[in-house]
């Protein structure tokens, strides 16, 4: 019975329900599609949803233009969540800054692991380094989910163990990775002069892969 | 009749089983190699100072150490006061030095350098694996993980075909204070983790892990980590089924500023390490070479922060009750600027893949063998580093002036 839906006549309340303003005939099961679909179709949905799609992938801070943009879109396609997502692709806003974002911390441990082709990475791989900076799959604390703003994840002790997290990762990996090579395949396109030029510097070969994964470019999205 | 050969064949089985016991009871050699990979950069001359030297002050003048700070060994050179504890072994005839030592690696990139020094094909990433891993396999065919690597990861150099040990004190090895002012500058365009990294570190120190085998000069505990490495590889060379070749990393010796502050407490923990390795070695001490080398050396004349930078000609340190030391040894070109390489450089005139290659003929493989571990094709030209190297005793309990006849 683990993920499905079932109604229990024994439990329902009999009569008419008033959900935001609307009434709702005894129908049994139906009540409830017919309450969600209002809800689905209520502009603030649309809005809500819009926030979320933009925050996620423009900015924290989620323009009101892009959002309008994209609420509008999302009610008179009826919800086709397709052509909302064509929509978002199509925002100029979501171009414009190459990495407005921050990598949440299971994006961050993903992308360690594909950043060397990781395709042996075990369940212990992921897991533990989530487990220690706090996200844990299926564990958010609240329905609410996990949070999207960089404060979520770039708290200085988050830092810090990300920063320690990849600094010994980078130690354990075969020592015939080239670095520079690395930080072209990894981050070549958005890598700033610092990170460069600290790559190149480094003082030895894992140190320098370390800084490419600790770098504020590849800590970005 | 059957049973007749399945009787030889029992006993047999028994006799082979019996030899075979007896062949894991003890490693295939008594000889015991150390090497310790300072990573960053030794600054050979600040380590052993041509105290007398008058081009020395010159190109050095905060840095230079007077004549009557420096430790004079033969009236010329001289070791840093804060490798004193080093001395007796020099007394002793167990240390040997090489000032204007390196790989052939002539460019600035640690990792690099280092990934030359310890691929031993030439070039930089011309390998996957390392030149120890190559003779492990060489003595024993890689079963008996003759090899140990001590700290959180095997470092190239005995990556390889045989399998190898693994010690390390930590789970966690935290990022040390070096990495983590690197991030601070690698961060300078990005004031969101500037500001975070920068609150991290002014705040306590994060309770997580131990110091691991990094460490800038100046951190607690950092000296303890490799105190205990050594003592550890120590405690497993000296068993008769034990490693025979460990690979100790130190780091923190890229002294572009406050090289004197720095270079103080790494020399302390360097020195330090070397006699708890011999201490921990016993018997086994008079069995052992260890050397330490860097990726190269750094520039002959100061810069204008209290330190030095990337250079060519460095130093190749060795210590053992196998070594016939007790005196510095090699070519050594001066410091005048016509001696200098590129005019800023000690010249590498003692190249280390003849040093390498002469340790593993003295103490392990054929030459034959080591021909294919280290790219150094002719024995030849290593085979004047051959001699700083005490013979295999040939009998249990041969004093070492006797060995050093032979």
């Amino acid at each position: 019975m683990h993920g499905d839906f079932e109604f229990r006549p024994v439990f329902h309340e009999p009569g008419p329900k008033i959900v935001l303003g609307r009434t709702y005939v005894e129908a049994g099961a139906e009540e409830g599609l017919a309450i969600l679909d209002d809800l689905a179709r209520h502009p603030a949905t649309a809005t809500h949803l819009a926030t979320k799609l933009v925050r996620h992938f423009v900015a924290d801070d989620p323009p009101e233009d892009a959002v309008t943009r994209i609420a509008r879109v999302f009610q008179e396609s009826d919800g086709d969540l397709a052509a909302v997502s064509r929509a978002l692709i199509d925002l100029d806003a979501v171009w414009r800054e190459p990495l407005p974002k921050v990598k949440s911390h299971y994006e961050f441990v993903v992308a360690v692991h594909r950043a060397f082709g990781n395709a042996t990475a075990t369940a212990a791989d992921v897991v533990t380094p989530l487990r220690t900076l706090g996200q844990l799959p299926f564990s958010a604390p609240s329905p609410q989910g996990w949070g999207d703003t960089a404060r979520d994840w770039v708290s200085p002790e988050a830092l810090l163990w990300r920063i320690e997290w990849v600094r010994s990762f980078a130690g354990s990996l075969p020592a015939t990775l080239h670095p520079a090579r690395f930080l072209d395949d990894v981050i070549g396109p958005v890598a700033g002069d610092t990170t460069r030029e600290g790559v190149a510097r480094a003082p030895s070969g894992d140190a320098a892969i370390a800084l490419v994964l600790a770098s504020a470019e590849f800590q970005r999205r | 009749m059957l049973e007749r050969r399945s009787f030889l064949t029992g006993a047999a089985a028994l006799a082979v089983l019996a030899r075979a016991r007896a062949a894991f009871a003890a490693a295939p050699t008594d000889r015991r190699f150390v090497l310790v990979l300072l990573r960053g950069g030794l600054d050979g001359l600040h380590a052993l100072p041509p105290h007398g030297d008058r081009d020395y002050r010159r190109l050095r003048p905060t840095l230079a150490l007077s004549p009557d700070r420096a430790l004079d060994l033969d009236g010329y050179f001289g070791l840093h006061p804060a490798l004193a504890e080093l001395t007796p072994l020099y007394r002793a005839g167990e240390l040997l030095l090489v000032p204007a030592a390196a790989t052939r690696y002539r460019d600035r990139s640690h990792f690099d350098g280092q990934n030359m020094l310890e691929n031993g094909s030439g070039k930089p990433y011309g390998a996957q694996d390392g030149w120890l891993n190559r003779a492990i396999l060489g003595l024993d065919g890689g079963d008996r993980r003759l090899g140990l690597a001590l700290g959180p990861s095997v470092p190239l150099i005995l990556q390889g075909p045989a399998r190898v040990r693994s010690w390390s004190d930590s789970v966690l090895p935290a990022a040390d204070e070096d990495f983590l002012a690197r991030m601070t500058v690698a961060y300078r365009n990005d004031p969101l983790f500037a500001a975070a990294l920068r609150d991290a570190r002014g705040g306590a120190k994060p309770a997580i892990g131990m110091g691991g085998m990094g460490g800038m000069a100046g951190e607690p505990g950092r000296e303890q980590v490799y105190v205990k490495a050594a003592r550890a590889a120590a405690g497993l060379l000296a068993r008769p089924d034990g490693p025979r070749a460990a690979v100790l990393e130190l780091q923190g010796w890229d002294t572009h500023f406050a090289q004197e502050r720095r270079l103080k407490e790494l020399f302390g923990d360097l020195s330090r390490s070397l006699l708890e390795l011999k201490q921990g070695l016993g018997d086994a001490w008079r069995e052992t070479v260890v050397m330490a080398v860097s990726e190269f050396g750094r520039t002959a004349a100061e810069n204008g922060s209290g330190g030095t930078d990337h250079g060519t000609g460095g130093l190749a340190l060795l210590a053992g009750g196998a070594v016939a030391g007790g005196r510095i040894v090699g070519d050594w070109p001066g410091l005048s600027d016509r001696a200098l390489y590129e005019g800023r450089d000690v010249l590498a005139a003692n190249p280390y893949e003849r040093l390498f290659k002469a340790v593993l003929i003295a103490i392990w493989v054929s030459i034959r063998v080591s021909s294919k571990i280290a790219y150094s094709p002719r024995a030849a030209r290593s085979r004047r580093w051959m001699g700083y190297f005490v013979g295999r005793s040939a009998v249990s309990g041969g004093s070492r002036e006797d060995r050093l006849r032979a």
